[in-house]
């Protein structure tokens, strides 16, 4: 019995101290597992060797962008999260529900909680858009995504989805990092951590905001939280330098930067004659040859000149209106195709109705964002898919809540949020397509068969990622932290082909 | 903690056991028989299915002890496990039951029914537990052997061979190790590397060429100690060593979240943290002042600033739980308390006991409750820490915006009225709109502004304010332009139909005199029904209304006759004046001398209202906080606060074996409890095992790279262990001696042979302590963030050392704050000047932060940052190639080199590597720049003036400028 006892409080308490701990992670890696490394520049340069410690102070500090082994085969490569900011309504969109369309106008009883309080009762705003079935499995969904429509059997919706706060500055921390409180690393934070970089000419976590600008809280969204900088989130813009400062300053020529680079090198290769021990030294003569590099990959990653008109049409950058999120998705598949981990694209930014928070006016709000990302989301499933690249790209569909059934204000067609219960849906990278799971009730209103947490969403990418969420950590503060929570997450199995 | 189907369950469980046993038990047993159905039948269940959590050991799960009959009775954080007055319903047999699903013991399986029987018997019969039984002791050893736990005691500084190296006793430790393991210490570094390096590790800048040239030329055996008097004199040194107190404390100047709302003063806090590093205050103290300088003996508006301490990390203004945010606030200070000052990271066992520290829950909720009154952060203070002068200083000016105010409203006030009865001439209906007719005519008002002691009894003698008509004829408090100490006095005629008695209603607070055709017809305060006799015609009115401290004066004043009902003869309704402009537009602008009146109002409007929007400027507040009603703290069952356990007492952490928490007895109208006092006494008291040990290990790390503890957060089983456990106690006990001074220990260790030691590799030792786990020799390192901003700075004169104040925004590239939710509102804009202040003073901002201080591994502002990242990445060299700020930066310092460094291009580039690299460079390094410039100037077609640009980047770029030897 005292054996049994252990061993149930080993697994429960994964991460804690009985389970793998970033020391031994790191411990297992440098011991082995070589197979799945893949040996590029970063090892032939020598290029960040051991570096410091962690912020303990006891964590050895290695190679952190080194591709590192999975914890098993992985279903996908790749991650494309496109955040619908500001938090679409579900009952609009993906969740069906034609009483809605009867109860119009009409006040029932249904408890909700959103920027405006609890309530327990509201005035029900039927949907705007009429709903249909499509592809071979027979999803539902509205006018609002006449193309997107067309993909469903590639697609699982999850209409179960819940979170734990129905307000955005905490809402957007939980989606993107997993928790309500600020300070913890994102998610594309911990799946570089967890993997490493496949290609180091180029971030290994990329956001692409929207042009309005960026979603409440900024930088926390993308932040790395408590650990080292280098897994942060690279902004790239979808016009002009894609990189902060990776254009050479305007009066300098790329061979005038060669040949200054050329001398940096010989100084640097003189000081280090000296102390040929220290390993950063190298690592930092090594970045700068990176940083060259860079200045040329990551232009090429982004020329979509280079791109053929029928693709550019597919995504819809023709048009005005889908102009800048196909830009967007286009740079997602060049960049997921170049190795790029984890590419974040935002529909909507600033505040109010410049993205999908739609307290006002419903249908204003919703053909307007709807519009922007119909054709250009539908157009990268469908390239990804034609290239062979859907298989091992996850992409990730949802915002941080879904919205109420009931209207906000005494007047008008605005929803307030809801983190009850929402829709959000996956593709490719081993998801199996043409499903829908889970169950708002009858309003919307609340996840109410197969409630799916934020946590699970988070450990259904690591999984199909390779990586077990529950073993994932990172250790700090005293404890091994997990993107999932101390107690840990399970994968949403029904999703997986 | 009580189950709300506890009764129920309970009852049958114990009918079972009523059923199954005879209950004579307790009758029928001896002690002995008692004793040994204990030994043979309870401790075996207890030994196999209890003790792993329960018994004593390191973990002891939810506070719960099974080890003594004392402690089961004293129960855990549930309260008592075992009820000996009503036996059924002992939590115990609730928990073992498993009726609940959130109580079910052992976790892993209920127990069989006849281990239930025997332990309700065990209860039944008294609960007998033998008082010495060695076997139930738990063999781990007591906690207060661990060596971070245990007393302080100054070690014995050890022997050594070659004791011609030891300078000071740190050498002798350090040593002694080597020695033992047959390495020795690293030749002593060149007086070149040590000015550099004791000048970062004091300053965070480097030596100009005159100071390294001073030092080199200083033969004097004292000339090394004098640079280290001179260095901790500097206020440099408060700038540096401040910060590495502001990463512990996660310092930020926003909240984070949504709206990421700034945190006024915070610079307060900053600017105390640095000056008490130059003041040299002694760490107990500065301990005392954050913790609870609002309670100490002596509190002064340094020590209110301090407790800002308690308002510097995330806060989200409308969180999903407030209980719940409201703990997570909590959690964050006693997390990095514990962590910060007390290397504990207690916060581990918020939701269950530490998992390897002996740390509590109860520890936990215990320390919590010594914070648990703070004033929510919503509503906390910023408290005014003025000095009565300033404060009288700010009063004085106030009341004379006040009156400036009140003046202008008085020129005003007369204009509008005159408008009004221009208007009415054209045009009635516009503006007579929802106002009585009034029976007076002609009725003017004379406003008096005075400190009145009483109602004056001839207004006449007096000099109005103001004065002017009155477009409704109705009496009106409207005309004066304040509420308190004025004086008005209406005049007209009132139209009386037919000679009759009225009666004249007056309802007011202040006081008033009405005057009928020069008689006196009342005098009064409050309400009153005047009655009086009129003819018909035109008969003089005339009301005095007088108001000296009343903060709501009203006036309401109406008539009534024989054949008439009540008439108002006052109004207050409020004439929306600039709607009525708007309306009347047309009509103004064809209708010269109205169109000369609304121009002079707004004229004079526009005066008022610049007067109004004037702000008395007065800095003198602080983030501070304050205690509100004092409430009992409850252990949160998994840290859930709507899962209330029992209620703690605040208390020390249990395994430091402290000594009873005495609350003081405040003062009945003391604003707060002292509690955090008691805590700050103790934490910062020489009896403390860990605080003395904490902070040296800290001073160390910054010297050394490293602490003689690595994980410098946590002494605890997690941590690392110290590498010289005698060295750390003996700086411990060096420091108290010193009397907490950090100087002090900074001259000892830096005086120190080991400090003095050169970073040069050996083969061999590296083979042997690759990572210097021994001090064989010193530890090279790279700048900090803000050390290479500043340096830059520094190397092109721009840098303003100027300290104190508001932060500073330095210019960032538009991509970065496109990155803001708001991006025209996320970011200051500080003149060049002060854009160019040290990094120390530049703008925390949670969601926005600087990118070369950001790339360089600032520290996290969301959580205690012990120990900076150093990391190398191509985004870094990016920034340093392309970026802005550097750019624009190697062009001042080429012209730095043209304006300083001499005639030719050679002087002049020598100039410039002295700067950067803080030595005479090599005339082949020399040579390299000009064939590189030469090469610029013939292959990529430069001028001469551009190559001196291009090399004056390279030189930024040096890894020998980033690193410290």
């Amino acid at each position: 019995m005292k054996n049994q006892s252990k061993t149930k409080k080993e697994t429960n308490s994964q991460g804690d101290f009985c389970g793998q701990t970033r020391r031994e992670f790191i411990g297992n890696i440098a011991g082995g597992f070589a197979s799945l490394a893949l040996t590029g520049l970063l090892s032939t340069d020598g290029f960040l060797d051991s570096q410091a410690v962690a912020a303990d102070g006891v964590t050895p500090y290695l190679n952190p962008l080194t591709p590192k082994p999975t914890h098993f085969a992985p279903k996908a490569k790749q991650v494309i999260f496109l955040f619908m900011y500001g938090g679409p309504s579900h009952v609009d969109t993906f969740d069906y529900k034609p009483i809605l369309y009867k109860l119009n106008d009409k006040t029932v009883q249904v408890k909700t909680k959103g920027r405006g309080g609890e309530k327990s009762e509201g005035r029900i705003v039927g949907p705007k858009w009429d709903f249909k079935q499509y592809g071979e499995s027979g999803q539902w969904v509205s006018d609002l995504f006449p193309h997107l429509a067309t993909c469903v059997d590639d697609i699982a919706f999850i209409k179960s989805m819940t979170a734990d706060s129905p307000l955005h500055g905490s809402a957007m921390l939980m989606m993107n990092a997993g928790r309500v409180l600020s300070g913890h690393p994102s998610l594309g934070s911990w799946v570089n951590y967890g993997l490493g970089s496949e290609n180091e000419n180029l971030p290994g976590y990329v956001v692409m905001l929207d042009r309005k600008g960026g979603p409440i809280s900024g930088a926390k969204n993308w932040s790395s939280g408590y650990m080292p900088a280098v897994y942060q989130g690279t902004v790239f813009r979808s016009q002009g330098a894609p990189i902060l400062n990776l254009e050479h300053t305007s009066d300098m020529s790329q061979d005038e930067q060669r040949r200054l680079l050329d001398y940096l090198r010989q100084y640097n290769t003189t000081h280090l004659s000296k102390r040929t021990d220290n390993t950063d030294l190298a690592a930092r003569i090594s970045s700068y040859e990176l940083a060259f590099k860079m200045q040329s990959t990551a232009p090429e990653a982004v020329d979509l000149e280079r791109e053929p008109e029928h693709i550019k049409t597919l995504y819809g950058i023709a048009e005005k209106e889908t102009e800048e999120f196909g830009t967007k998705c286009l740079l997602a598949r060049r960049l997921v195709e170049r190795g790029v981990r984890f590419v974040q694209l935002y529909s909507g930014g600033a505040h109010g109705d410049d993205n999908w928070d739609a307290h006002g006016d419903i249908e204003k709000n919703h053909n307007k964002h709807a519009k922007a990302t119909d054709k250009p989301i539908a157009g990268l499933l469908k390239d990804l898919k034609q290239r062979g690249l859907l298989d091992e790209t996850l992409v990730v569909w949802g915002g941080e809540f879904g919205r109420q059934p009931t209207a906000e204000y005494a007047k008008g067609t605005g929803r307030d949020h809801n983190s009850y219960g929402f829709t959000m849906w996956m593709a490719g990278g081993g998801i199996k397509g043409g499903i829908s799971i889970g169950e708002t009730d009858e309003l919307g209103s609340a996840a109410v068969a197969d409630p799916f947490h934020v946590r699970h969403l988070h450990a259904t990418i690591l999984h199909q990622l390779g990586v077990d969420p529950n073993q994932l950590t990172y250790f700090h503060s005293g404890l091994d932290q997990k993107l999932v929570g101390v107690e840990g997450a399970e994968p949403i199995w029904q999703v997986m082909s | 903690m009580r189950h709300p189907h506890r009764s129920c369950f309970l009852a049958t469980v114990f009918l079972y056991v009523l059923t199954s046993l005879n209950l004579c038990y307790a009758n029928d047993l001896t002690d002995a028989e008692k004793i040994e159905f204990f030994n043979s039948q309870v401790k075996p269940i207890l030994q196999q299915n209890c003790f792993q959590c329960h018994g004593g050991g390191d973990e002891v799960e939810g506070g719960l002890q099974l080890t003594s009959r004392e402690q089961i009775l004293e129960g855990g954080n549930y309260g008592p496990a075992v009820s000996l007055e009503s036996p059924a319903d002992s939590f115990l047999l609730e928990m073992i039951g498993y009726g609940q699903e959130t109580a079910q013991m052992p976790p892993d399986g209920r127990l069989d029914d006849t281990s239930l029987e025997i332990l309700a018997k065990w209860i039944n019969i008294g609960l007998p537990y033998p008082v010495q039984d060695s076997d139930i002791q738990p063999d781990a050893k007591p906690a207060t052997d661990y060596w971070a736990y245990r007393p302080l005691k100054r070690p014995q500084v050890p022997p050594v061979h070659a004791s011609d190296w030891i300078r000071n006793p740190i050498d002798a430790f350090i040593l002694a190790k080597l020695e033992a393991h047959g390495l020795t210490p690293a030749a002593p570094a060149s007086k070149l590397t040590l000015i550099r390096r004791i000048y970062y590790d004091l300053t965070g800048l480097p030596p100009s060429p005159e100071a390294v040239e001073a030092f080199l030329n200083d033969a004097a055996p004292d000339a090394y100690e004098k640079r280290i008097d001179k260095l901790l004199k500097s206020p440099r040194y408060g700038e540096k060593w401040g910060r590495h107190w502001l990463d512990l404390v996660r310092y930020a100047e926003t909240n984070g979240y949504e709206r990421d709302g700034d945190k006024p003063y915070v610079w307060r806090y900053r600017d105390y943290v640095i000056n008490a590093f130059n003041q040299d205050k002694p760490y107990d103290e500065f301990i005392k002042e954050q913790l609870a300088g609002d309670e100490l003996d002596t509190v002064t508006a340094e020590t209110i600033i301090a407790t800002g301490y308690h308002r510097l990390g995330v806060w989200d203004d409308e969180p999903a739980d407030r209980k719940l945010a409201r703990y997570d606030y909590l959690d964050d200070i006693v997390s990095t308390t514990g962590q910060v000052m007390l290397g504990m990271t207690v916060g581990c066992a918020r939701c269950h006991d530490h998992k390897i520290d002996p740390i509590s829950t109860r520890d936990y909720y215990s320390l919590l409750a010594f914070f648990h009154d703070i004033i929510a952060h919503n509503r906390g203070p910023l408290a005014d820490i003025g000095t009565p002068e300033q404060q009288a200083e700010r009063d004085r000016q106030l009341a004379e915006k006040r009156l400036a105010e009140e003046k202008l409203q008085d020129e005003l006030y007369p204009i509008q009225e005159r408008i009004k009865i221009e208007l009415a001439k054209v045009h009635t209906e516009a503006i007579a709109d929802n106002i009585p007719v009034s029976p007076m005519r002609e009725l003017a008002y004379r406003s008096y502004r005075e400190t009145f002691e009483q109602f004056p009894n001839d207004f006449d003698v007096l000099e109005p304010a103001s004065e002017g008509r009155l477009f409704n004829n109705l009496f009106s408090l409207a005309p004066a332009s304040r509420k308190k100490n004025i004086g008005l006095v209406f005049e007209g005629v009132l139209q009386v139909p037919v000679d009759a008695t009225y009666t004249f209603h007056i309802n007011l607070r202040g006081a008033c005199r009405l005057i009928l055709n020069g008689y006196q017809a009342a005098e009064l305060i409050g309400a009153r029904d005047t009655e009086i006799a009129l003819t018909h015609g035109n008969v003089p009115i005339r009301l005095e209304y007088f108001n000296k401290d009343l903060d709501k004066p009203h006036l309401e004043v109406s008539w009534s006759g024989a054949d008439f009902e009540r008439q108002l003869l006052s109004t207050n309704a409020k004439v929306n004046f600039d709607e009525l402009l708007k309306t009347q537009a047309e009509l103004i602008e064809t209708n010269t001398s109205l169109k000369a009146l609304v121009d002079k109002h707004k004229a004079v409007k526009k005066l008022r209202d610049e007067r109004r929007r004037q702000r008395v400027p007065y800095d003198h507040r602080a983030l501070a906080i304050s205690e509100g009603e004092q409430t009992p703290t409850h252990i949160l069952r998994r840290g859930n606060p709507h899962l209330i356990g029992r209620e703690v007492k605040p208390a020390f952490p249990t395994v430091l074996n402290p000594a009873a928490v005495e609350m003081p007895t405040v003062p009945k109208d003391a604003k707060s409890s002292g509690k955090r006092r008691v805590f700050a006494e103790w934490v910062a008291s020489p009896e403390n095992p860990l605080t003395a040990r904490v902070m040296v290990n800290r001073i160390w790390q910054h010297h050394f790279g490293r602490g003689i503890v690595r994980s410098t957060n946590d002494f605890g089983q997690f941590g690392t262990a110290p590498t010289h456990p005698e060295l750390l106690d003996w700086l411990a006990s060096e420091f108290i001696a010193s009397g907490w001074r950090l100087k002090a220990m900074h001259k000892l260790i830096m005086t120190s042979n080991a400090y003095r030691m050169s970073a040069q590799s050996n083969p061999k030792f590296i083979q042997h302590d690759a990572n210097n786990d021994l001090f064989w020799r010193f530890n090279m390192r790279r700048l900090t963030a803000e050390e290479i901003r500043d340096t830059v700075l520094w190397i092109t004169r721009k840098l303003n050392l100027k300290m104190g104040g508001p932060s500073i925004f330095p210019e960032l590239p538009k991509e970065v704050l496109a990155t803001a939710s708001r991006p025209g509102h996320a970011w200051g804009k500080s003149p060049p000047d002060e854009a160019n202040r040290r990094s120390v003073y530049v703008k925390v901002k949670r969601s926005l932060l600087v990118p070369i201080l950001n790339q360089y591994d600032q520290a996290d502002t969301d959580s205690t940052c012990p120990v900076r990242f150093a990391t190398t990445v191509p985004t870094q060299s990016l920034t340093m190639l392309n970026g802005k700020f550097i750019n624009d930066q190697a062009l001042a310092f080429a012209n730095r080199m043209r304006w300083e460094g001499g005639v030719t291009v050679e002087d002049r580039v020598r100039f410039g590597l002295q700067l950067v690299l803080c030595r005479e460079p090599e005339p082949t390094e020399v040579q390299q720049a000009l064939t590189f410039m030469r090469e610029l100037q013939q292959h990529e077609g430069v001028s001469s003036e551009v190559a001196l640009d291009r090399f004056a980047l390279l030189a930024l770029n040096l890894n020998e400028f980033i690193f410290l030897d």
